[in-house]
């Protein structure tokens, strides 16, 4: 197998994955720039899952499945909100918008 | 699960998915969509009532126990309620039967919500609940709805995330997901209570904990006051449900390490919620952080998770909380409707314009307050008696702290109402069967008056619970 | 601990999701996020899950990528980036990192070793055990179209 290597190095991955996409949903550059970040610690999750799955059994794999699905489901409705938004606003930086209080 | 249950949950959510179809091919009004959807509402709640008997099937995923079936039956009928108002409110508007189909799902999912018995199906349900939530917010269609929908989109996306990256790390360390294989393989670990750590900040969002709360108050806000009514009641209250399964049935051994931070972090959001509510104008905006301040309430009882007395604090007050709170909601949404009635000063003389609908409207405010006889009170004495017999006075004496202030708003509001001059002329929407939209609002208070005093049936569900999780 | 291979992933993985959040131009940072799924479907056929990674690639590669490009088109390129560096969500981040690796190592999790599943025993298990949640996704997705159709025209009728 090509990738075989440690539990942990592969738990470094999945938790740096998770930092860089916790950075990107705090720091709010721009609502597009949220929605990836939002994708990668969903991705870091099933590469968790995956990683689990492949020492243990079968239903991690079918978990991460169903949470691809899900996760493809949110990014296409956070795409629809952000372009309401944009359609509405005219700019997609929070911190730019004035009632917008996180 | 059960079957009944299983077909309950189906009966509502087909309803829901197949209402915008008749309404496409017949043309329907607004009373004949609110007929069909309560026959559906009907069936489910027959069939979640008989659901003790019958066949059991899915049971890895999915659980049907004394808690289930009460709080899977109130669940319903609060959300009939919230669908008759919702219909009467929006009569003008065309695309009513899409919200009454979305929150016929995000219903249907609050029930499979509670009865989940495994992460996948935990995950699976809370999706569920949540997604068709996440374009309601947007259903009236105006700048604040729009800010209120990126805000929540992006605090639930984030929650589902880490609530996804700590069901990882559990199934790492154990191999599986269903909570009874993980509450005999977990022990303490450092690893373990980093998930438990993400799991619990996933379900803060939805319950709107201190450190996590900043989204509510804004979102409850900003979008039409029907479908707070949905998001502050119903799901809130289901995930306390979910939560409190995951506590107690899957991580007992390493949540009770974290009882401290658990105390904190409820004493810390019951006194922003009630401290905030203070300085706010807008009804609606101390409605929303006095959701956030029950939250803190509930959290009381999860920090007394060491004795028995707690599940039934949880359940007692999930149980009032799901009436109250989203009848308090509805009721400001039908003085939004009919008088435009948006801060206090709007709220002066509604008293003697309105007697039946502001009565009501008082009855749901002490219930909040904590006021015998209503279920609000009995709920608090359950809850501060369990931190009290955990060994957590300090605690209990906060929350009565916090109680005792939050008397203050809800009494202003009353105060606002009785004993004011009024100051709006005349109503906005004043239509002639206005009187039909007490009827769900009554059934609401008397079934908190009701809970309020016969106590029997949240007890019993909850010892037989209790006995289940190994106390 | 790992292999050259698995670092020179490591790497790409984490820069391309950098470069994803911070790149100025909208377009590079959309290929670099389809760059950073594609190496995680890359993952995914190492650990000899090809049906995970062909559905990784599928989904996520394909489906989610073109609707941020879409996106993207609608909302056009003039983005100029807010000044400052964001503080608090680098300190977050760190901490996360650097608790989390401290703690996986502390912790009794141990490599066991990697088994292949047959597509065969993949599918009897989905379908024997799984095959509820179809429904209920179905569901999620029925009432997301409704609620977007609502939503649609009441953005076409406002203009």
């Amino acid at each position: 197998m090509l990738l075989e290597a440690d539990v942990h190095a592969y738990l470094f991955l999945s938790f740096s994955l998770l930092a860089v996409g916790v950075y990107g949903l705090l720091s709010r550059r721009s609502v597009i720039r949220m929605l990836f970040a939002v994708e990668m610690i969903i991705n870091a999750a099933n590469l968790n899952l995956a990683i689990f799955s492949a020492q243990r059994n079968v239903d991690g794999e079918i978990f991460a499945f169903f949470t691809i699905g899900l996760a493809a489901l949110e990014a296409a409705v956070g795409l629809a909100i952000v372009i309401v938004f944009y359609k509405r606003f005219g700019e997609v930086i929070p911190s730019k918008i004035r009632n917008l209080r996180w | 699960m059960n079957i009944n249950y299983l077909a309950a949950t189906m009966v509502l959510a087909l309803t829901g998915a197949f209402l915008p179809v008749i309404n496409r091919l017949f043309r329907i009004s607004g009373i004949q969509g609110a007929l069909i959807s309560s026959i559906g509402y009907v069936v489910s709640l027959f069939l979640v009532l008989i659901s003790d008997k019958g066949k059991h099937v899915l049971e890895v995923f999915y659980t049907t126990d004394p808690v289930s079936i009460l709080l899977g039956a109130l669940i319903l009928i609060a959300s009939w309620m919230v669908m008759l108002v919702i219909y009467w409110i929006t009569e003008k508007d065309k695309f009513v039967n899409e919200l009454i189909s979305a929150l016929m799902i995000s219903t249907a999912g609050a029930l499979l919500l509670i009865s989940a018995n495994n992460f996948v199906s935990l995950a699976i349900a809370m999706e569920l609940m949540t997604m068709p939530t996440y374009l309601m917010v947007l259903f009236a269609f105006d700048d604040k709805s729009f800010e209120a929908g990126v805000k929540y989109f992006f605090n639930g996306a984030l929650a589902v995330g880490f609530m996804l990256f700590g069901i990882s790390l559990l199934y790492g360390m154990t191999g599986s997901f269903e909570f009874s294989a993980l509450v005999k393989n977990l022990f303490i670990d450092p690893l373990v209570a980093l998930a438990a750590v993400f799991i619990f900040a996933g379900f803060g969002f939805k319950i709107t904990a201190f450190p996590f709360h900043f989204w509510g108050p804004d979102v409850y806000d900003g979008t039409c006051p029907g479908v707070a009514a949905l998001l502050t009641g119903i799901s809130k209250s289901a995930a306390f449900i979910g939560l409190m399964r995951v506590v107690y049935e899957a991580i007992p051994v390493i949540a009770g390490h974290f009882t401290l931070i658990l105390a904190i972090i409820a004493a810390l959001t019951m006194t922003v919620g009630n401290l905030l509510a203070l300085a706010q104008r807008r009804v609606s905006r101390i409605l929303a952080y006095s959701s956030v301040a029950h939250a803190g309430y509930t959290l009381v009882a999860f920090a007394a998770l060491s004795v028995p007395l707690s599940v039934t604090g949880i359940i007692y007050h999930s149980v009032a909380y799901v009436f109250m709170k989203t009848a308090a909601f509805l009721c400001f949404a039908v003085f939004l409707f009919v008088w435009g009635a948006r801060t206090m000063d709007d709220y002066k003389g509604l008293g003697r314009r309105e007697p039946l609908l502001a009565a009501l409207f008082l009855i749901f405010l002490l219930s909040l307050a904590g006021v015998p006889p209503m279920a609000g009170f009995i709920s608090k004495v359950f809850v501060f008696t369990a931190a009290v017999d955990a060994g957590m006075t300090w605690l209990a004496l906060v929350g009565l702290l916090n109680s005792a202030f939050s008397v203050a708003y809800y009494i202003w509001i009353a105060k606002q109402m009785y004993l004011e001059e009024p100051t709006l002329e005349k109503p906005i929407n004043d239509s002639p069967n206005k009187n039909w939209i007490l009827l769900p609002l009554a059934v609401m208070a008397i079934l908190l008056i009701v809970f309020g005093i016969w106590v029997n049936p949240v007890v019993d569900a909850s010892a037989v619970y209790a006995a289940k999780v190994g106390f | 601990m790992g292999n050259v291979y698995f670092w020179i992933i490591y790497a790409v993985v984490i820069g391309s999701a950098i470069i994803a959040l911070e790149a100025t131009s909208l377009l590079w940072a959309a290929v670099s996020f389809v760059v950073l799924l594609s190496e995680i479907a890359l993952v995914y056929f190492g650990l000899n899950m090809p049906v995970l990674g062909g559905v990784q690639l599928a989904i996520y590669a394909g489906g989610v990528t073109i609707l941020v490009l879409f996106a993207i088109m609608m909302i056009g390129e003039s983005y100029k980036k807010p000044e400052g560096k964001a503080v608090k969500a680098i300190v977050l981040s760190l901490l996360l990192l650097i608790l989390g690796t401290f703690f996986s190592f502390l912790s009794a999790i141990d490599t066991l070793p990697f088994k292949t599943f047959s597509t065969e025993v993949l599918g009897t298990v989905f379908v024997e055990k799984y095959s509820f949640f179809t429904i209920v996704l179905g569901f999620i997705v029925s009432a997301l179209l409704y609620m977007a159709n609502a939503i649609i025209t009441k953005k076409r009728e406002a203009k």
